[in-house]
């Protein structure tokens, strides 16, 4: 199973999922705060599901539809979260998405593997741009996207039905001549 | 076969599209300055494809993914143009759609068409948000949505690449509170 190539950061390893990391994957993101804001993340997460979304992960890599990195520290090698880069080849640009499990946030973490996976998106496979979107009651999310260089680029009203609530979105998005490299 | 509803305004008739439009939306569908603001518009736009397309909006219709129509005139019942909805069910909402043949610019048919699909969409399917973007060199397309009632939500930047360039699209958006905000409550009576 192949989802993403090596990419390395100051305190992070970025790294293909193997089917090993499952049950992290379960454990983390099954937890209710990292699930509320992530839109297709399911809840409860059952036994399976984590294996299941790996090979989903493995076959839209085989066809450059999106990478898929394990996030992992160097120290410890533990695996601390996800990150996810959609691409659409055909406009040249892809989609951010990460989430961090709970017991490592605020730590920079995300912050420190979007710049890598950023930098990746434009020096190596030559997009022209980068967007994501965050619910608008997940600030800490947005930082990370002002952080890395991203600018605003609009809130879609309710755009997003989750857990019988609508959620605003938040745009943000970076493209080739904004980024400044290295 | 569930049958797509026909919406009448004071000038125009919206129904369901047939192959017999085939011809008209290649047309005027072909026309440059059409397809350059459109994303999904194939240019040339050669035989065989408005048929093609047609049939798509079919199967969209029965698999509740979309629901299109021809915009035609009441006095001539001629083709103008076409305007859809694009459904994500469980997110409650609709992207609008609409393009209009070169020969009928400039008339606010776009605008007197969109009015009565929004309507359609929250009063009839009961939507909770329909949403629209149009590439940034095309302001007209942003007075429709402006004046049908339609809120500015944002730009992004060169978002989609259309014939070598990159095109900066613009979204508006609409509520279904916006919308009720905007209705007086009489004509829901």
């Amino acid at each position: 199973m192949r989802t993403a190539p090596p990419l390395l950061t100051e305190r992070l390893i970025l790294r293909s999922l193997t089917l090993e990391d499952a049950a992290d994957v379960q454990r983390l993101a099954g937890d209710r705060d990292v699930a509320s804001t992530l839109t297709n993340m399911p809840h409860p997460y059952e036994d399976g599901m984590a294996e299941e979304w790996m090979q989903f992960c493995s076959d839209k890599f085989e066809k450059d539809e999106a990478l898929n990195f394990a996030i992992t520290r160097k120290t410890d090698k533990h695996f601390i979260g996800g990150m996810e880069l959609r691409l659409d080849p055909e406009n040249e640009n892809a989609e951010l998405g990460y989430w961090i499990g709970k017991p490592y946030w605020n730590c920079g973490y995300a912050t420190e593997a979007a710049k890598a996976v950023v930098a990746y998106s434009f020096e190596v496979l030559k997009l022209n741009r980068i967007h994501a979107k965050h619910y608008k009651r997940n600030p800490a999310s947005g930082r990370v996207l002002e952080k890395i260089g991203m600018q605003y680029e609009g809130c879609l009203r309710q755009h997003i039905k989750k857990w019988d609530n609508f959620e605003d979105l938040i745009g943000y998005g970076m493209l080739k001549s904004e980024f400044g490299g290295k | 076969m569930k049958t797509a509803p026909t919406l009448q305004t004071e000038r125009l008739i919206l129904r369901s599209l047939t192959l017999e439009d085939a011809q008209d939306v290649q047309h005027l569908a072909g026309e440059r300055d059409v397809a350059s603001t459109l994303i999904r518009i194939p240019h040339p736009y050669e035989d065989g494809m408005a048929e093609e397309w047609i049939r798509s909006c079919y199967d969209t219709f029965e698999k509740e993914e979309g629901l299109h129509f021809a915009i035609t005139r009441r006095t001539e019942r001629n083709f103008i143009g076409v305007i859809g909805l694009e459904f994500e069910r469980e997110h409650e909402r609709a992207e609008l759609g609409y393009w209009i043949g070169k020969p009928y610019w400039n008339l606010g048919y776009a605008t007197e068409a969109a009015k009565v699909v929004v309507a359609h969409g929250f009063q009839v399917l009961k939507l909770n948000r329909i949403y629209a973007y149009y590439f940034t060199r095309n302001p007209a397309s942003g007075r429709v949505l402006e004046k049908i009632g339609m809120r500015y939500e944002g730009c992004r930047r060169q978002h989609t690449k259309r014939w070598g360039n990159f095109e900066d699209s613009i979204g508006y958006g609409m509520l279904k509170g916006d919308y009720d905000s905007l209705t007086p409550i009489s004509s829901n009576g």
